[in-house]
C-alpha cells in the first residue's frame, strides 16, 4: 500500500461519519439516476425502482467492499474489531470468565514451567558478560593440575580454580555470629568470570593471607550496606581477616544454584580454611579444585575438551604414570548459567520442558475450541445474518479471531501475574529446610517474551477452528429454523470429532506419564505421602540404609536427584 | 447467449479509466451505464461494484472525485481522471492488447481443429 493510500485511509476514518453520509447520498443519486432512466424508457414507476435496485446489487455488499477499500491498516480494524469483541464479552460475562479462567491457568502453568527452565538454563549468569564461553571442567582436579592447565598457553583466554561451596563461621564485632557458604578462589577467579566490584577491589595476583571479599547480599544483609565496610575486619572461623571488597550486585558466585557469600583467596591461611590443610595447593594426589575456563576465540568447547584431555596424559607421562587418566575424557560443562551442564544436557532439559509446554496449551486449546465451538450453536444465526447480509467469510474470521486474541491477552496477564505471585511466594518460603540449593526463578523480560508468544499461539489455537467452523454454516436452514446450528461440510466425521480424539489421546498421555512419574518417585522415595509432604523430598527421604537395601533401584534414585 | 462474462482481477479499473478518458467527468451511474453499453451487456457486473473500483483508484491518486449537480438536479459526486491515471492507462491497455494476442494465439489451434 502507498504511504499517499495509508493517508487517504487515515482521513477518510477520520472523518467516517462524514464519508458514509456522502456516500449513501452517492447511492441515493444513482438510484433515482437509473430509476429516471427506466422511467424514461416507458417502464412504471414500481417497476422501475425495483430494477434500479437490482442492477444495482446488493447495497450492503456494495458498502462492505468499499469499506473494505477504506479500511485502516492494520490496527484499525483490530480496534474495530477489539470493540465489538468487548461488546460481545460484556453481554456474556459468565462464558468469558470460563474461558479466561481456563486459560489463564493453562498459561500460567506454562509461565510457571519456562520460568523454571529460564532460570536453570537460559538466563545468564548476572553481571556476567559472552556467558557462553564461560566453561567449567565436570570433574575437580588437583591444584598442581590446574596451574599446569593454566601454564599452556592459547587453551583459554582465562582460568580459574575454586573450591566451593564451602561453609565458614563469620563474626563481626558484636554481631551474633552466623554460618555463610563460600569459594576458596585462586586470584583470576572474579575475572575470568567477568564480573566487577561494587566497592573495593577483587584479589591480586600476590594477595595477602588474611583478606575476603563479600557478596553484596552479604554486605547488605550482614553489614548493613555501611560502605565503610571495605577495609575493617570480620572474624573468618575464628580469624581476622580484612575485606578488601564486595561483589557486583545479584552475583552469588559461578554456581548461584548453591550460593556463595564469602570469597576467601587460596592463598588464605589454612586456619581460616581447614580445605587448604595438608599443602592442598601442591599435592598432586588431591582432586578437590573446580575449574573455570573462558574459552579463547576461535576455539570450540569440543577442541578445548580435546586440548585438555592431551595436556593430562602428557602430565601423566610425564609423572611416569602413563595410563593413570588414559581413558578418562575431560567433559566441559557451560557454566554462564545457574545450573551447569554440558550441552547435550541443556539440549534434552530445554526439549523436555518444551514438551510439557506443548502439551498443556494444546490440551487448555482443546478445551476451550470445544467450549467456543458449543457457544458457537448459539451465535450461529447472528453469524448467519450477518452472511447472508454479504459479509465477507475472511472478515468474519478476522473478527473472531481478535475476539480470542483479546481473551488469550487477558488471559495471559493474568497468568503472567500467577506466576509473579507463585515465584514470589515461593521466595517467601524460602529454600527447603538445610537445604543451600536456591535459583532466581522470578520471571523476566525472557518470561514475558514467552508468555506473549504462547497468549497468541494459544488465540490462534482455539480461536481458529471454531471460526472456521462455524462461518462455514448452511445458511438456509439456519435462517429458516432459528437456532438449529449444522455444521455445513463437515457432519460424518470432520474437524469436531478429530478434535475430540485428540483430547482424549492428550488426557491419557497427561494420565500416563503422571502416573511414570508417580511410580519413579514411589520407587525412588519410598512413599506417595513423603513425596506431598514437601520439597527437596528425594534428598531427605534417602537414608543410607534405604540406599544400600535398595540398591538395584540407584539409577531412578539419581534422576530423581538430579532433577 | 451463453452465461454472462466473469471480470478479471484489475479490468473494472481500466474499464473505468478508459471511460473518463473518453466521456471526461462522470459520476458514479453515467460510469457504470457507459461500460454496460460498450459491453452490450456481455459482463457480469452489478453497478454498485464500481465504487469500490473508483474509491481504490482514488487513493492511487489515478482519478480526481468532486461534487456537482446532475441531470435531475440532485448533487453527484463527479470523477475525472489525473495524469497518473492516463499514464496507468496507456500501460494497462498496451499490457492487456499483448496478454489477449498471446492468449488468441494460443487458442487459434484448438479453434481450427473444433471448425
Amino acid at each position: 500500500m502507498s504511504p499517499f493510500a495509508v493517508f487517504c485511509r487515515i482521513r477518510e476514518w477520520l472523518r467516517r461519519s462524514e464519508i458514509d453520509h456522502e456516500f449513501e447520498e452517492e447511492i441515493d443519486t444513482h438510484l433515482e439516476l437509473a430509476r429516471t432512466e427506466y422511467v424514461r424508457r416507458g417502464v412504471a414507476p414500481e417497476e422501475a425502482r425495483r430494477l434500479a435496485a437490482l442492477k444495482f446489487g446488493k447495497i450492503t455488499a456494495v458498502k462492505e467492499a468499499v469499506w473494505e477499500e477504506r479500511r485502516l491498516p492494520g490496527p484499525g480494524s483490530f480496534l474495530q474489531d477489539a470493540g465489538y469483541a468487548l461488546r460481545d464479552m460484556r453481554k456474556n460475562p459468565g462464558f468469558t470468565l470460563a474461558i479466561v479462567l481456563t486459560l489463564s491457568f493453562g498459561i500460567g502453568l506454562c509461565s510457571v514451567v519456562f520460568s523454571i527452565l529460564n532460570g536453570m538454563v537460559l538466563r545468564p549468569l548476572p553481571g556476567v558478560p559472552d556467558p557462553d564461553r564461560l566453561t567449567a571442567i565436570e570433574t575437580p582436579v588437583s591444584y598442581p593440575q590446574f596451574e599446569n592447565f593454566q601454564k599452556k598457553t592459547g587453551l583459554a583466554t582465562a582460568m580459574a580454580a575454586f573450591i566451593g561451596p564451602v561453609p565458614f563461621h563469620v563474626t563481626k564485632g558484636s554481631a551474633a555470629p552466623g554460618r555463610v557458604a563460600g569459594h576458596v578462589v585462586s586470584a583470576d577467579y572474579f575475572s575470568t568470570i567477568g564480573v566487577k566490584p561494587l566497592l573495593g577491589r577483587f584479589f591480586e595476583q600476590s594477595d595477602e593471607r588474611a583478606a575476603v571479599v563479600v557478596s553484596e547480599r552479604f554486605w547488605r544483609t550482614r553489614l548493613q550496606a555501611n560502605p565503610k565496610a571495605v577495609g575493617s575486619t570480620l572474624s573468618v572461623n575464628g580469624k581476622d581477616a580484612l575485606i578488601i571488597g564486595v561483589g557486583q550486585k545479584e552475583f552469588l558466585g559461578v554456581f548461584p544454584a548453591s550460593p556463595a557469600d564469602l570469597f576467601v583467596p587460596v592463598s588464605a591461611d589454612a586456619v581460616m580454611v581447614p580445605e587448604l590443610n595438608n599443602n592442598a595447593l601442591h599435592r598432586a594426589t588431591d582432586p578437590e579444585f573446580r575449574v573455570l575456563l573462558r574459552l579463547a576465540p576461535r576455539m570450540t568447547l569440543r577442541a578445548t575438551e580435546a586440548a585438555l584431555d592431551t595436556l593430562t596424559w602428557q602430565m601423566d607421562k610425564q609423572a611416569g604414570k602413563p595410563n593413570e587418566h588414559r581413558y578418562r575424557h575431560i567433559r566441559l560443562m557451560s557454566a554462564g548459567r545457574a545450573i551447569a551442564m554440558p550441552p547435550a544436557g541443556r539440549t534434552s532439559i530445554e526439549f523436555f520442558y518444551g514438551f510439557w509446554v506443548l502439551l498443556l496449551l494444546t490440551l487448555t486449546c482443546a478445551n476451550l475450541a470445544g467450549l467456543i465451538l458449543a457457544r458457537g450453536s448459539t451465535r450461529a444465526r447472528e453469524i448467519a445474518i450477518r452472511l447472508s447480509l454479504g459479509a465477507r467469510r475472511t472478515r468474519l474470521i478476522q473478527q473472531l479471531l481478535t475476539e480470542s486474541l483479546l481473551l488469550a491477552i487477558v488471559a495471559g496477564s493474568a497468568g503472567l501475574g500467577g506466576t509473579y505471585i507463585y515465584f514470589l511466594a515461593s521466595a517467601k518460603i524460602g529454600p527447603a529446610k538445610g537445604s543451600n540449593f536456591q535459583i532466581q526463578l522470578q520471571p523476566d523480560w525472557r518470561v514475558l517474551l514467552f508468555t506473549s508468544t504462547i497468549s497468541v499461539a494459544a488465540a490462534i489455537g482455539f480461536g481458529l477452528m471454531p471460526a472456521l467452523a462455524i462461518t462455514r454454516l448452511n445458511l438456509a436452514s439456519v435462517l429458516k429454523s432459528g437456532v438449529q446450528f449444522r455444521l455445513g461440510r463437515y457432519r460424518r466425521f470432520g474437524l469436531r470429532n478429530l478434535f475430540w480424539c485428540t483430547r482424549w489421546q492428550q488426557l491419557w498421555r497427561w494420565c500416563c506419564l503422571s502416573a511414570s512419574w508417580l511410580r519413579d518417585y514411589k520407587n525412588s522415595c519410598g512413599s506417595i505421602p513423603a513425596l506431598m509432604r514437601g520439597r527437596s523430598i528425594c534428598f531427605r527421604s534417602i537414608q543410607p540404609a534405604t540406599v544400600t537395601r535398595r540398591k538395584d533401584r540407584l539409577p531412578s534414585c539419581a534422576i530423581c536427584q538430579r532433577g | 447467449m451463453a452465461s454472462k462474462l466473469d471480470l478479471l482481477k484489475g479490468t473494472l479499473d481500466l474499464m473505468v479509466l478508459q471511460t473518463l478518458v473518453s466521456m471526461g467527468p462522470l459520476h458514479g451511474y453515467g460510469i457504470a451505464r457507459r461500460i454496460e453499453q460498450l459491453s452490450g451487456d456481455e459482463v457480469l457486473l452489478n453497478q454498485g461494484t464500481i465504487y469500490a473500483s473508483l474509491v481504490r483508484l482514488q487513493h492511487q491518486r489515478r482519478i480526481t472525485a468532486k461534487w456537482g449537480t446532475s441531470d435531475n438536479n440532485r448533487r453527484a459526486k463527479y470523477y475525472s481522471i489525473t495524469a497518473a491515471g492516463r499514464k496507468q492507462l496507456v500501460e494497462e491497455t498496451s499490457y492487456w492488447r499483448r496478454l489477449s494476442a498471446v492468449i488468441g494465439r494460443v487458442i487459434a489451434p484448438i479453434e481450427g481443429n473444433t471448425k
